[in-house]
């Protein structure tokens, strides 16, 4: 009886706890920028913090909610000299680079992660420094959706995509 | 032999395996001499500078921003574990292999906008082929590849490269080779222990 009893209390905690996360991942996702007609949603931009001279990235999710594919082609901001989409990639096993990419593509009803490690918004020769805690707008660019204005919070990220 | 006795002489061999100090020498930079200059624009000897202490060795460039910040930040956690940790005797240094962009002021500025504790923390830059030296003498790789121009013509590199944080002992030994921006933070922290 005693061995029930514990063990239901153990469920109820542990699925109280699953709960609490889930409410969190909510909250999270809850920054969003959306385009006029609806289709494209961007999902938590972030940029890293940077000086001013220097370049930094903005990373962010893109989920379109159409039934057509879509592309972001350019990104403006005046935060920086000049603003690319760039990709980060894997030569071998240990070695990275980074380059220019001209779109990126989100399929219909699918999401794109500009993320550590992969797609990013790349800020070069800033104006001002980015510390933390600052907001930073930028301009996105899609082929169908027009244009987003979105804010941006300077953070650090701490970790890279396992893509 | 009873079966018994066997099984805990096993047992005993693998627990002495698993707790072995002995992390293979990777690379002896002991008898090797770098002039780099600091952050602070002081001439440093490496690794002399740092011998007797155990060293954590990250590899980057300023303009990287992304893969580089993220081999900072893991830098920085580790420190910050270290410290929590009580271990002490560690020194951490962050080598540029951009010397022509790094310049000491460009290290203050990326150090300073970060907030990072330079308390044991050094940043590196000097001349391009003393750098290069060393990059050939540790085995990281780092080559300008793609570029961006700005309007106003200035002309930014990126380059392809080894992605790494080394672990050196007291006597300017690598013991160890990690993923910098990927790093598994208990484990050098574990490796850290081993060797101080």
């Amino acid at each position: 009886m005693k061995k029930l009893l514990f063990l239901t209390v153990f469920l109820f905690l542990f699925f109280s706890c699953r709960q609490n996360d889930d409410i969190k991942t909510d909250k999270d996702s809850d920054y969003e920028f959306q385009s006029s007609d609806g289709t494209i949603t961007i999902i938590n931009p972030v940029m890293r913090p940077s000086a001013k001279g220097m370049n930094s990235a903005i990373f962010l999710s893109i989920k379109n909610n159409s039934l057509i594919a879509d592309s972001l082609f350019s990104v403006e901001s005046d935060i920086a000299e000049l603003v690319e989409i760039h990709e980060t990639f894997r030569v071998n096993k240990d070695k990275m680079g980074m380059r220019h990419v001209e779109h990126v593509v989100i399929q219909p009803d699918s999401i794109v992660m500009l993320e550590p490690g992969s797609y990013h918004i790349m800020l070069i020769d800033l104006y001002q420094d980015a510390v933390i805690g600052k907001e930073v707008k930028a301009i996105l660019l899609f082929k169908h959706a027009g244009e987003i204005t979105i804010t941006a919070q300077v953070k650090d990220l701490l970790n890279i995509s396992n893509r | 032999m009873p079966r018994n006795i066997i099984f805990t002489f096993i047992t005993l061999l693998l627990l002495l395996i698993s707790c072995s100090k002995d992390l293979p020498i990777v690379e002896n930079l002991s008898e090797s001499d770098y002039q780099l200059l600091t952050q602070d624009s002081i001439i440093v000897n490496f690794p002399k500078f740092a011998q007797g202490k155990v060293v954590v060795m990250g590899f980057i460039f300023t303009n990287c921003p992304d893969i580089c910040p993220l081999t900072t930040n893991n830098m920085r956690i580790i420190q910050e574990k270290a410290k929590k940790d009580g271990i002490r005797n560690l020194e951490f240094i962050a080598l540029s292999f951009d010397p022509d962009t790094d310049t000491p002021t460009v290290l203050t500025d990326y150090i300073r906008i970060r907030n990072l504790d330079r308390s044991n923390w050094t940043f590196l830059t000097g001349d391009k082929n003393v750098i290069k030296s060393l990059l050939k003498k540790v085995q990281v790789f780092a080559m300008p590849s793609d570029s961006s121009t700005t309007p106003s013509g200035k002309k930014y590199y990126y380059y392809i490269h080894t992605d790494r944080i080394s672990l050196i002992d007291t006597e300017g030994r690598i013991r160890k080779n990690y993923s910098g921006s990927s790093i598994n933070i208990d484990e050098i922290v574990s490796d850290i222990k081993l060797l101080n």
